[in-house]
């Protein structure tokens, strides 16, 4: 069951994260990575590998944005995310052999061989190559925002359009350069059943 | 049968380091066993939010990843490293980007380097506490002046923002987060002269400014840049004096020209770097993306031009005004004919670090570090004695008070006292 969320309100952090507010996005990462670092830590045994399974959860949160504002249930669904990116990392490198030596010799954790490419490393060619194939007017919108930071009320006045077109067209933005990555290969794509709004 | 208290205990006993090597043989056993996965899943999720406790205070290691993450649609950026700082003995190497709350000075002393870290973040330490220091340079900020083709000057920190003015077919608006922005109302207007602005920084500002084509401008300190309020022509031309920044915005149908000093930079969509100082030896283009063209003013034979390819950086030795005024035939013809140089594998890091909010030295002379402090923090540096040969280099963050860098720089071995507006350099 999903617990309440206390004092940050997550809805109005993914409503702002979906229209690529940066401030928002660290907020969410700070609030959320602390909340997993703990268990991934102890999970992983290691710090190292607990920020790496962070980061590919985030840059998760980050491609998936124009989902944001569907989901019912936030908490929920990051958690969903971070145990999915848990997961992928145990079947990776906890085979029989790895599981008996992380127990008999702590030091062992220290050198086990980690999975070195980050996903963000991996993509971002691809994300930058998707950037260039938008239709004209989504990317003039699309890089007014993540190059000049400009709010959609400031990138409508600038362009003579709605602020509901330009935030439409923010969502619909990230979507097609998702899509394009996860044609190449990355990220699950069933990810995005869970959770969605009635 | 593999069930759903069976998974649990396993991953509690392997979490709490009780797990028995054959207990560690069946949930590595489990792992693989595709059947198993919705279970496996639904059971680290539950531990996930039975486990999931809050300590206060962002963690700061994490930003450069946060970074890496929000910028992966813009441009490059440096690898990061696995953020640790290691030493070899007196030979330091740093390991880690300077975006965090440390400031790293490293000082390379006739071939041997010192290293030291400096918390910018970090409590006043009880030496510091006795020192107050009287009339601390403040770094600079977001501050410009924007002239109308009229000679109307707005001073931009203090302007509201907001739409500042209308000029023909323009209107200049200054959005909130701080930077100029200019919208063409209609595009083309063939009547009337099109009018000129300059947007220029004082020593100790700098400013961003969003062409009417979208072409974004990063003006660093001193620096300035004269623009049309639309582009009607066939090209995209603008006039740039000190060190700016821009992002191209693309268009085929008119190509975007830079002049400075007698250095012309055609692009077509692009990302660079003109650094055009008077006061330094070259001017220096470096390209971040795309492709430009670089061509030394001259006339007839002596225009030379060449063509960058991202991470190149084109230097043009200077014209400054004396040399302008006072050579003689002979030595202009020299000037002149000094080709275009073109340097591969520029540090691009270091050309970019003042829009990162960095200063970035890389073996350079004590003068070009007090050069680049003093545009900042708007001192005038005066030198007393001989100046030390010694070459600098290292990462510090362009918010910190000139106090805060000086005492960096004290701790290897230069001694300066502030009077006023003057930095003294003393032996």
């Amino acid at each position: 069951m999903p617990t309440p969320s206390q004092h940050i309100n997550e809805k109005d952090l993914f409503l702002r994260i979906a229209e690529g507010n940066e401030a928002a996005f660290r907020e969410l990462y700070q609030l959320y990575g602390r909340l997993m670092l703990p268990f991934l830590t102890k999970l992983t045994g290691s710090q190292d590998i607990a920020d790496e399974i962070i980061q590919e959860v985030f840059l998760r949160v980050w491609l998936y944005r124009d989902k944001l504002p569907g989901i019912e249930f936030p908490r929920a669904w990051i958690f969903q995310i971070g145990s999915n990116q848990a997961h992928t990392w145990l079947k990776k490198n906890m085979r029989a052999a790895e599981v008996a030596r992380l127990h008999r010799d702590v030091q062992a954790t220290a050198d086990s061989p980690v999975e070195a490419t980050l996903t963000v490393n991996a993509i971002k060619a691809l994300v930058q190559q998707a950037i260039e194939e938008l239709s004209p007017q989504r990317r003039r919108i699309y890089l007014l925002q993540r190059e000049h930071g400009m709010k959609p009320g400031e990138i409508a006045s600038q362009l003579g359009l709605s602020v509901s077109t330009v935030k439409n067209t923010l969502l619909v933005a990230a979507k097609d350069i998702r899509e394009k990555v996860e044609k190449a290969g990355y990220l699950p794509y069933w990810l995005i059943l869970f959770f969605m709004k009635k | 049968m593999i069930n759903k208290e069976r998974i649990y205990y396993l991953l509690q006993q392997h979490l709490d380091k009780h797990i028995t090597p054959d207990e560690a043989a069946e949930l590595a056993d489990m792992l693989q066993d595709q059947q198993q996965d919705p279970l496996v899943r639904e059971t680290l999720q539950r531990f996930m939010e039975e486990q999931a406790v809050d300590s206060p205070g962002d963690i700061a290691r994490w930003e450069g990843r946060i970074a890496a993450i929000v910028n992966m649609d813009r441009e490059r950026i440096p690898a990061l490293p696995k953020g640790r700082l290691v030493t070899f003995g007196r030979r330091g190497w740093v390991g880690r980007r300077g975006w965090v709350a440390a400031a790293v000075l490293i000082v390379l002393v006739s071939g041997s380097y010192l290293w030291f870290l400096n918390n910018r973040k970090g409590g006043p330490s009880s030496a510091n506490d006795s020192r107050q220091v009287q009339n601390d340079a403040l770094p600079g900020g977001n501050k410009a002046t924007l002239t109308l083709a009229g000679g109307q000057k707005i001073v931009l920190d203090s302007a509201a923002d907001g739409m500042l003015a209308q000029q023909g077919s323009a209107t200049i608006t200054k959005l909130s987060s701080g930077q100029l922005a200019y919208k063409t109302v209609g595009g083309y207007t063939s009547l009337g002269a099109v009018t000129y602005n300059t947007l220029s920084t004082p020593r100790g500002g700098q400013y961003k400014l969003i062409l009417p084509d979208g072409t974004g401008v990063w003006l660093n300190a001193a620096s300035s840049i004269t623009y049309p309020t639309a582009f009607n022509g066939r090209q995209r031309a603008v006039i740039v004096t000190g060190e700016v920044y821009f992002e191209v915005a693309k268009d085929k149908a008119q190509p975007f020209h830079v002049k400075a000093n007698d250095m012309e930079v055609e692009v077509l969509g692009t990302h660079f770097n003109i650094n055009s100082y008077t006061d330094e030896a070259a001017i220096k283009t470096t390209l971040l993306e795309g492709s430009v063209k670089v061509t030394k003013g001259g006339s007839g034979r002596d225009i030379q031009a060449v063509v960058l390819k991202p991470g190149q950086q084109a230097q043009a030795a200077a014209q400054t005004a004396t040399q302008a005024g006072g050579q003689t035939a002979a030595q202009a013809t020299t000037q002149a004919a000094a080709p275009i140089k073109v340097v591969n594998n520029a540090n691009v890091d270091q050309v970019m670090a003042w829009k990162n909010g960095l200063f970035n030295f890389d073996k350079v002379s004590l003068q070009e570090v007090l050069r680049q402090l003093s545009r900042w923090y708007d001192v005038e540096v005066v030198y007393q004695g001989t100046i030390t040969a010694r070459k600098f280099g290292g990462e510090i963050g362009r918010d910190l008070n000139l106090s805060e860098v000086l005492d960096g720089l004290r701790e290897t071995g230069i001694h300066f006292s502030v009077e006023g507006k003057k930095l003294i350099v003393m032996p």
